[in-house]
């Protein structure tokens, strides 16, 4: 490859090789370097037409720009010959920096398909990105860039897997955009949002009705301005998700609930049961210290058995 | 003609001199033949749906007759005895737990059925104080290709003269041209049953329930006892209107004293299944229900709503019926004491009151000894 200097200005709007997102933080401590001591470290580009088109170091090109830099230097890669090396090159450099994470993955994924390397160089490129050279798994990766671009820029900076940021393929795009929008007034993590959504789906597949429209019912009741983070909010709105989607279960575990209250137990004394009702009956745990909590104990059972609280919770949990 | 259900018969080499093959042969009808012996390969990218339209025949030198896969404590299970004979179904249920349990997308019958009498003779000679139920409607359906296959009557043949045992072919279709008339003894003909609206929305390309009752209805008519499988109860708007009359469309045509035994199962699945169901009916709605991950991993509804449904259904079939034994399928305890007051202490529990209800019933019919209970207490 030929290095020289190139004109910013001749470098194309084209970001058909940048398969990360841009890292605004990253992208400064850059373009406070190139201010300082100008920049170094050469672009890949390729000719195209009377300019060029970058293949590496949309970073440094970002930064470039951002410090006033007139020129940049530059390898060229050879047009019309395999660009495969100089991508798979491009690639070792990224990661000799930063392990590569699923949507950059899967944007690479996207850019082979269009340079299609042949059968072994393909493979080294699989086990740079530490992916097997499983059909399905390949497939259900670059199914992830179909996903809406806010729900994609909110989750790209977790560290998502596969099979968690799958789960959004099953909302319309909108919908998506929806969740995009709720999970950053709530400050949540992909797991919380997850744990949301897939109810939010399966209420939207019975009920015939858009997302949003379950998500007036159900989510955060203050509109105006981003909330703060509490963890009763988000626990506020997954129950009322949860009423919503299973409205028996959920009237039986208020009248248990209640049941549960009516025995007034000290509070020394804890009920638990299993949470499914698979399991029958109820497990208590007290902390006893004294002769006298034993007494209360047995007083407060008592008491549970004569007003015949325990029977109304045997009826549902027995 | 089982026609409409397959279209393609593929036969291996192996077993083209057998009887079946050529008893096969002999109905196939237009159906195209093609003789080839299969790998798992070969069918790794039929999808299910077009698998289900295909006959592959092919060998098996034994290990078809097993337990029932059944599930772990604490739901009970009854010790039935599965004759894997064929598998896979051309009926394209739903909520089928075959579509993620079996490997292969294609219907497979294996064609010389001694060996599998060898492993029943083996079974029955191993445990002489038992009564063995055996079925080969688990991993397929009993009569569904049997127009074709003949395969009721090597069964029943085979039956007929076997004590302190008998088959039980499960089905949801109606051929029963092949069953010997008058019925041969040992032999339970059981229909799986559900509300025709579940049956036209969840039980694709299987016959309606009136037609099923008419065929049982037949069927008692030659002599044969007869079983009903409330299997998958679903819970549904109007579910309670629905069940209840299927039980009424039964006992309207069915005398109880013909009936065997009626089970009671709710819906349930391995949770992983789930995705499999989806993806193939992603109109379904049997998924909607409010179900939790049970203790042995299947997902179910929630056990005050299945208690609630059965208690209905079994009170139904009590009114009508107050001496069909009646049972659950993968069921708990505390299910069976909120429905029926009591719950067999294990498998072997139930498995005795299974044997010691026939015997009661019908015990000089099916020529079974009394069932005495020491020998109900081993695995």
């Amino acid at each position: 490859m030929n290095w020289t200097v190139i004109p910013v200005a001749r470098i194309l709007d084209d970001a058909a090789f940048r398969f990360a997102s841009p890292d605004p933080a990253k992208i400064t401590r850059l373009t406070e370097s190139f201010r300082e001591s100008g920049m170094r470290t050469p672009v890949v580009v390729e000719r195209k037409g009377d300019g060029f088109r970058l293949l590496a170091g949309f970073s440094r090109l970002d930064a470039a720009r951002e410090a006033g830099l007139g020129a940049v230097p530059a390898q060229i890669a050879v047009s019309g010959k395999n660009l495969s090396g100089p991508f798979y090159a491009a690639l070792l450099e990224h990661r000799s920096l930063a392990s590569f994470r699923l949507f950059e993955k899967a944007r690479i994924l996207h850019i082979l398909g269009r340079l299609n390397p042949d059968p072994a160089l393909r493979a080294r490129f699989l086990r740079l990105l530490e992916l097997p050279q499983k059909p399905d798994l390949l497939d259900a990766m670059g199914r992830l860039l179909t996903l809406s671009p806010p729900l994609v820029s909110w989750l790209e900076p977790f560290d998502v897997s596969l099979k968690q940021a799958s789960v959004f393929l099953d909302f319309r795009r909108s919908d998506q955009e929806e969740l995009a929008i709720l999970a950053e007034r709530l400050r949540i993590r992909p797991v919380e949002l997850i744990e949301i959504a897939v109810p939010l789906h399966e209420i939207a597949r019975r009920d015939g009705v858009p997302v949003r429209m379950i998500l007036e019912e159900t989510g955060p009741k203050n509109p105006a301005g981003p909330e703060e983070r509490r963890p009763e909010t988000v626990t506020e709105i997954r129950r009322r998700i949860s009423e919503r989607r299973f409205p028996r279960w959920s009237e039986i575990r208020s009248r248990i609930e209640a049941g549960e209250k009516a025995l007034r137990l000290p509070a020394n004394v804890r009920l638990s049961r299993d949470r499914t009702l698979e399991k029958p009956g109820l497990e208590l745990q007290a902390s006893l210290n004294a002769v006298d909590d034993v007494r209360e104990l047995i007083r407060v059972l008592e008491d549970g058995i004569r007003s015949e609280s325990f029977h109304k919770l045997f009826d549902l949990v027995g | 003609m089982s026609g409409h259900l397959i279209q393609k018969i593929v036969i291996d080499p192996a077993v083209e001199e057998t009887p079946l093959v050529r008893r096969i042969l002999a109905e196939k009808g237009n159906l195209p033949v093609e003789s080839r012996a299969w790998t798992s390969t070969d069918w790794a990218d039929i999808p299910l749906h077009l698998g289900k339209r295909i006959l592959y025949v092919t060998g098996r030198p034994g290990g078809l007759v097993k337990p029932c896969p059944a599930t772990n404590p604490p739901y009970l299970c009854c010790r039935y005895i599965t004759i894997h004979a064929m598998t896979q179904c051309p009926f394209d249920c739903t909520y089928c737990v075959l579509q993620g349990y079996l490997e292969r997308p294609v219907i497979t019958l294996f064609a010389d059925p001694k060996p599998i009498f060898k492993e029943i003779d083996a079974l029955r000679r191993a445990k002489p104080g038992r009564f063995f139920r055996f079925g080969t409607g688990e991993l397929a359906d009993s009569l569904a290709l049997d127009d074709m296959t003949g395969l009721s009557e090597d069964y029943l043949r085979f039956f007929r003269n076997r004590r302190n045992a008998l088959i039980e072919l499960k089905t949801k279709s109606v051929r029963i041209e092949n069953l010997p008339d008058p019925a041969p003894r040992n032999a339970v003909i059981s229909w799986s049953v559900n509300p025709q609206s579940v049956i036209a929305r969840e039980e694709l390309r299987a016959p309606s329930l009136a037609d099923r009752l008419d065929a049982a209805k037949r069927c008692r008519d030659a002599g044969y006892l007869i079983g009903f499988h409330f299997d998958p109860v679903l819970l549904m708007e109007d579910g309670e209107a629905r069940y209840r009359e299927v039980v009424r469309q039964i006992f309207s045509r069915i005398d109880p004293g013909r009936i065997a035994w009626i089970s009671l199962g709710s819906l349930r699945f391995p949770a992983e299944y789930r995705k499999i169901m989806q993806k193939r009916f992603p109109h379904a709605r049997i998924l909607d229900g409010e179900m939790i991950r049970g203790l042995d991993g299947k997902m179910r509804y929630l056990r005050p709503l299945r208690v609630e449904m059965y208690r209905k259904i079994y009170g139904w079939i009590r009114d009508a019926a107050p001496d069909v034994f009646v049972y659950f399928c993968m069921e708990s305890p505390a299910v069976w004491n909120a429905v029926t007051g009591g719950h067999p202490e294990s498998n072997a529990e139930l498995d005795f009151r299974f044997a010691r209800s026939l015997w009661e019933r019908f015990g000089r019919e099916i020529r079974m000894d009394e069932p005495r209970r020491d020998a109900y207490r081993a695995s």
